[in-house]
Formats: C-alpha cells, sequence, structure tokens
C-alpha cells in the first residue's frame, strides 16, 4: 500500500457522503432539544462533550477491542455482540445500533466488500455497527488509532449536522465546536487503543443515562425529522 | 379534464426472458410540497390493490404524517405502509444517502412477501429532487396547477428526467390561472419522456397514471432487468 493511500482511505471512511444513513441520525439532539431545549452553541457544545465522554468513548473503547482482536484472524463475533449489548443499556439505542448496522453492511456489499463483514454476519444475524465498521475497517488495513478516529468524526459531524438542520446553528460555529472537540476525541482514541487489547472486563463502558433516556423517548416525539 | 399527451417509448422494447430474483419494481413518487404526491398514492393504491400486490413507504418530512393519512384513508392495510425519517433533508434521503430508505423498501418486502410494486413517496421539495437509480427502478414527478404555470418552463432534473410527469389539479387552473396548455408544452419540450396533465382526486382522474403504472409493472416482470436504475 502506497503511504497516502492509507490516508486515502481513512478520509473516504470519514466522507459525510458514504451512504450509511447516518444523515437521518441525530444522535439523541432531537430529543434533547424537546426535553432541555438544546439549541445553541453553548449547549450543542456541551451536548457533544456528554456524548463524546459517554457513548462516543465507549463504542470507541469497543471498536478498538475488536480490531485488536483481529490481528490473528477472525474474532469471536458471539462474544463481541454480547459485550456491545452489554455496554449499551438502552434498548432504542441497540435498535439503533443494529440499524446502523445494517446500513454498514449494505454499503460495504455494494461496494463490492461483502467478504469483509461475511465472517460477522455468518455469526450474528443483525450486527451492532461498531462491529460492521470494525470489520471493515479492519478489512481496509486500517489500525485502531484510524478506526476509533473514523467513528469519533462521524459521531461529531452527525450531531452538529442535525443542529445545523434543527435549530439553524451557523455553520461555521457548528464547525468551530467540532474542531474545538478534536482533542478530547484523540484522548478518547488514545486510551481506547491503549485498553482494547485488554480482557472485556478490563474494557470501560461509560454510562450517559440522559442520553439512554433521551433515546427511549425519541420514538414518542410528535413529527420527528430524525430517527434517533 | 383527463388528456394524456402520452410519448411513450416502450412500444419498441424487447422483452428478454422473465425476472429470475422477482424483485418488484420499485417506483418513486417525487415533487414540491403540495403538489399531490400523497392523494396520487392513495388514488394509486385504490385503482391497484384488488390487481397488484403493492406497499408504500413514505418520506414525510414530518415523520409518519403521510403514512396517517395513507393508513386513514384504508387505501392499503396498514402493514403494508411504512414511514422513514429523513432528518430534515428529504432529497438526501431519496437521492444522495439511501440507506434508510432502503432498508424500508427491503423490509416491507421480505415481510410482505408477494410485493409486485413498491411505492415510495419523498416529502416535498424542490425542483431539482431527484430519486436515486440506487432506490428506485422508475419515477413519477408531480406538479399542480397552483404552484405556478411557470414551474414546467424552470425544468430541473425531476422535470427533465422523471419517466412519467403529471402535472396534477388541472381542476384549479381556472381558478388559479393557470395556463395548462402551455404547462403541457413547455414539460414536453423539456423532456423526451410521457406527460400526463389530470386531476387525480377527481373520478377517473388517477386511470392515465394508473394505466402508465400498469404497463410499466408489466414491463418490469417480463424484462428480466433486475438491475438498478434501468434496462
Amino acid at each position: 500500500m502506497l503511504p497516502s493511500q492509507q490516508l486515502l482511505i481513512v478520509l473516504a471512511l470519514a466522507d459525510g457522503r458514504l451512504p450509511v444513513g447516518g444523515h437521518a441520525h441525530s444522535s439523541g439532539l432531537e430529543i434533547s432539544q424537546h426535553l432541555d431545549g438544546t439549541r445553541d452553541a453553548g449547549q450543542v457544545r456541551q451536548f457533544l462533550t456528554g456524548r463524546l465522554t459517554t457513548t462516543g468513548a465507549t463504542e470507541a473503547n469497543l471498536i478498538a477491542a475488536i480490531i485488536l482482536r483481529s490481528a490473528d484472524g477472525e474474532p469471536d463475533w458471539g462474544e463481541i455482540d454480547r459485550e456491545i449489548d452489554a455496554r449499551t443499556p438502552s434498548a432504542a439505542q441497540r435498535a439503533t445500533s443494529r440499524m446502523l448496522g445494517r446500513h454498514w453492511v449494505r454499503a460495504a456489499n455494494r461496494l463490492g466488500m461483502s467478504e469483509a463483514t461475511r465472517s460477522l454476519r455468518d455469526t450474528v444475524e443483525a450486527p451492532h455497527q461498531a462491529a460492521v465498521f470494525a470489520a471493515l475497517a479492519h478489512h481496509l488495513e486500517l489500525d485502531a488509532h484510524s478506526a476509533v478516529s473514523i467513528h469519533l468524526h462521524h459521531l461529531c459531524a452527525m450531531i452538529t449536522s442535525a443542529a445545523t438542520r434543527l435549530s439553524g446553528l451557523d455553520p461555521y460555529v457548528a464547525q468551530r465546536i467540532h474542531l474545538d472537540l478534536l482533542e478530547r476525541c484523540a484522548v478518547i482514541a488514545n486510551r481506547a487503543v491503549a485498553v482494547g487489547g485488554e480482557a472485556w472486563e478490563a474494557i470501560p463502558a461509560v454510562a450517559g443515562p440522559a442520553a439512554e433516556i433521551g433515546a427511549s423517548l425519541h420514538l414518542d416525539i410528535d413529527g420527528r425529522l430524525f430517527q434517533s | 379534464m383527463n388528456h394524456s399527451h402520452d410519448h411513450s417509448h416502450h412500444d419498441n422494447h424487447e422483452h428478454p426472458a422473465p425476472r429470475g430474483d422477482g424483485r418488484p419494481l420499485r417506483l418513486g413518487i417525487g415533487g414540491p410540497v403540495g403538489s399531490g404526491k400523497t392523494s396520487l398514492v392513495a388514488e394509486l393504491c385504490t385503482a391497484l390493490r384488488n390487481e397488484l400486490s403493492v406497499a408504500v413507504v413514505t418520506n414525510d418530512i414530518f415523520t409518519s404524517e403521510d403514512a396517517e393519512a395513507l393508513r386513514r384513508e384504508n387505501v392499503l392495510p396498514a402493514e403494508r405502509i411504512a414511514a422513514v425519517e429523513t432528518g430534515c433533508c428529504p432529497h438526501t434521503a431519496i437521492r444522495d444517502d439511501i440507506a434508510a430508505n432502503l432498508d424500508a423498501v427491503e423490509a416491507i418486502e421480505r415481510r410482505i412477501g408477494d410485493v409486485e410494486l413498491t411505492l415510495v413517496e419523498s416529502g416535498g421539495d424542490n425542483l431539482t429532487a431527484l430519486f436515486s437509480q440506487g432506490l428506485v427502478d422508475r419515477q413519477i414527478f408531480v406538479l399542480d396547477t397552483a404552484g405556478g404555470d411557470d414551474v414546467p418552463r424552470k425544468g430541473g432534473p425531476g422535470v427533465a428526467l422523471a419517466d412519467l410527469l403529471v402535472i396534477n389539479k388541472v381542476d384549479l387552473a381556472p381558478h388559479v390561472g393557470a395556463d395548462v396548455e402551455r404547462m403541457i408544452s413547455d414539460a414536453t419540450e423539456r423532456r423526451d419522456g410521457p406527460v400526463v396533465a389530470t386531476s387525480v382526486r377527481s373520478p377517473g382522474g388517477i386511470e392515465p397514471i394508473a394505466n402508465w403504472v400498469r404497463r410499466e409493472v408489466l414491463d418490469w416482470t417480463l424484462s428480466g432487468d433486475s438491475s438498478p436504475g434501468g434496462r
């Protein structure tokens, strides 16, 4: 692989144009807007910070753990599925995660990379997004750092982009929030990679009760605009 | 008043072997807000439900508003209607990131089992909206006389490229000062495909559209074409 090829793969996987369903998800911002009035720049920044340090960090830990377990062949996908479930206490968030997993599987298949997730799909009927994404990233020879960084990038983009659409947040302000949180993303990614090789019981899951409860209330919003 | 300007290009088609996979024809219904997409879908379902197995996926900007309207009107059993949220971007959901719609379409087709025609109704949008070839096999673009009779002249991908252009609510034309003949001639100039001018809510008003759909479904079933986006 040429030196720039690795970077170009990262950029392609981080591209918001990749049709994996993300545009219709606000990662909890919509329900937070309904419950807590999360609308202005400061509130969106706080919300995103909260998501990154709770569910974002948990997903980062999972992705790093899966990639590090894939170094010597296919990891135990059944065990991984149970570990993801155990770290996703909200049923609504588990359902969303499996829905987004389906979108990533479809994208991989349509891009001619069905092999990347074959073993996972043979083991788990409806895999979680973290598992599918990690399998695809590993297939493309990305290291855990890159894969986790892409995932955190998508989380930042999903929430800031939803904020511009839900409340008209200035897109420059939205990008500023995203850029300001990059260092925090890097810290989360480093921690995820540092613990990823440990036994499952040593890999931390950070709870975000407000987001978890919010996710379960999202489908009750009358006239909701996002899927989550 | 129903005059169908039907410049059909289907008469010379060859019909290869029957399709192997049996996937239903996926038909997109797009067009600006208020042009009558939901009415068209409701009337189409009523016209076709006794001859075809139909399923509907709606993309109203406000979740399930259109799906609810269709369920209320009892045009199809509730399990044949699904709604997809589009994250405030109806055109993104049918064109750029079709994942959620594909997911809903595949799920409803799998659940019902014998679907022959899947309608995907876009949320109301603007003239630049267009269904992805990866989501639907054919698409109808719906305009209406009350939306302004200069709209066909403005054109855009929907007007130019939809497989069928419908100019709806011709019964309102005298009340809103719209020149239907001009709309038809402007539209015809901007596209190769057929144009139908009708009022889908008037008695018999859906028939020219239903007939076009019947022919497309028949063509699809016979053609053996399973590639997204056409033959």
